[in-house]
């Protein structure tokens, strides 16, 4: 695809620039799964039971407020119109942001997870299903948030309005993440779920790119 | 080869702005859009580049459809508006490689530079969010050349509201040189320019505005 790889170097000193606010996400991220064992009591079997949904809510209430920046600054500084007129494509600038987006705001939580885990006393079987689950969902959600980001460009108090648009959209990637988890948890296969939730990441990989840029555009016809 | 708007009716949200414009823009000419705040100038601009679709009319090239956004467009354009695409965050080298770089350039900015006709050296490295305004339309309008079709087409919005007096006679050797080279200029301000650059003035009146059923 022509521009992705000019786009992603943009967007990777972009996120240099901006890593303190990734990394305040990712504070937030803990802030939020070290809340829960203070409110619900330090009973051992309670928190385990209970980890893997309060560590993927967390992760999604992190996540999400972030969503409407996404393209906002480019749409207000005039970047989409002079991609418009160059050689390069919006699905190649689209894409890229998603990529870097995913990389600096979203691995970061991932690779906290392991610490939260303790707070829960979650047996370390689970590393590896629990950080394979979020970094599918969390794909999934990035995807779903590009499109909402592109879709409320130029509407006001935005923040809100997309974390409205992807919660409902986001219970099916929810269920699976915390369902595939928890069955190695029960000792059973958890390869359903993550073939399910990987199905998610590819539509969603189809459709979010096309989506987003028809967003796009028509702001572009309010700007 | 011309470019000709022809009875082109736009509207902004419910409100028409004009439903009959034509205009020719030759090659190596230029035409300076003026006429009241709210005339829709800059709809007009924005319209031509594709961004805002045309209710009537049509934007042609020799009398075959132009859509500037087309990668395989037979004519090249380049855009300045006060948003100008730079990011406050990055250095206005950064700038000028991340521009270059959209369009196809190397990089090396050094052939660029070497002319410099908009005075950039003495403030490359600082964060262009510290640049005064004036600079950072001097940055901006150096980035037009970074498209090199040599006779692109630019559409430029104001794009020398902020400049002082060296910047315009800078600006204008811009315009004269891009001129020489058959390019085309459509432009929106309210700053005339000199008359030593040869150009075309298409006044746009509030008469234009028509009572058309909203």
């Amino acid at each position: 695809m022509s521009g992705f790889l000019p786009f992603l170097l943009r967007e990777y000193r972009l996120s240099l620039v901006r890593l303190g606010d990734h990394l305040t996400q990712a504070a937030f991220f803990v802030m939020i799964a070290t809340l829960f064992p203070l409110a619900v009591g330090p009973s051992p079997d309670l928190l385990t039971s209970l980890g893997v949904s309060i560590i993927w809510i967390a992760a999604l209430m992190s996540a999400l407020p972030s969503f409407d920046r996404l393209f906002a600054d480019d749409y207000r500084g005039g970047w989409l119109e002079q991609i418009c007129l160059s050689p390069h494509a919006l699905h190649a600038y689209v894409l890229a942001k998603i990529v870097s987006w995913y990389l600096f705001a979203l691995l970061p939580l991932l690779a906290i997870t392991p610490l939260l885990m303790l707070f829960f006393n979650l047996p370390w079987m689970l590393t590896l299903p629990l950080i394979a689950s979020l970094a599918l969902g969390l794909a999934a959600l990035m995807l779903l948030g590009a499109i909402a980001s592109a879709l409320t460009l130029g509407a006001r108090r935005t923040a809100m309005l997309v974390a409205l648009l992807i919660l409902p959209l986001a219970i099916p990637i929810v269920v699976f993440g915390v369902m595939a988890t928890q069955s190695v948890l029960q000792e059973q296969s958890p390869s359903a779920h993550f073939s399910l939730l990987s199905a998610l990441v590819l539509f969603l990989l189809v459709v979010s790119p096309v989506a987003s840029v028809a967003g796009l555009r028509s702001a572009l016809e309010d700007g | 080869m011309t470019i000709k708007l022809r009875a082109i009716a736009l509207k902004r949200g419910s409100r028409w702005l004009y439903e009959d414009i034509h205009l020719q823009i030759k090659a190596g000419e230029v035409v300076v859009l003026r006429g009241p705040n709210g005339c829709g100038k800059s709809s007009l601009l924005r319209a031509v580049a594709g961004f805002l679709p045309l209710e009537e009319g049509a934007v042609l090239l020799d009398d075959a459809p132009l859509d500037l956004q087309d990668a395989e467009c037979r004519l090249q354009a380049s855009w300045y508006s006060s948003n100008d695409g730079l990011n406050g965050e990055f250095t206005a080298r950064q700038n000028l490689q991340i521009m270059a770089g959209l369009f196809g350039q190397s990089a090396d900015l050094s052939p660029a530079l070497e002319k410099d006709i908009l005075g950039l050296s003495s403030f490359l490295d600082i964060e262009t969010r510290l640049l005064s305004t004036g600079q950072r339309q001097r940055l901006a309008l150096s980035c037009l050349h970074f498209n090199l079709g040599a006779e692109a087409l630019w559409l430029l919005d104001e794009p020398n509201s902020g400049l002082d007096a060296d910047g315009r006679a800078a600006f204008e050797a811009l315009l004269a040189a891009h001129q020489a080279d058959g390019g085309y200029v459509l432009m929106a301000s309210h700053i005339a320019l000199s008359d030593s650059l040869l150009h075309t003035t298409f006044e746009m009146g509030s008469s234009d505005i028509t009572g058309r059923g909203v």
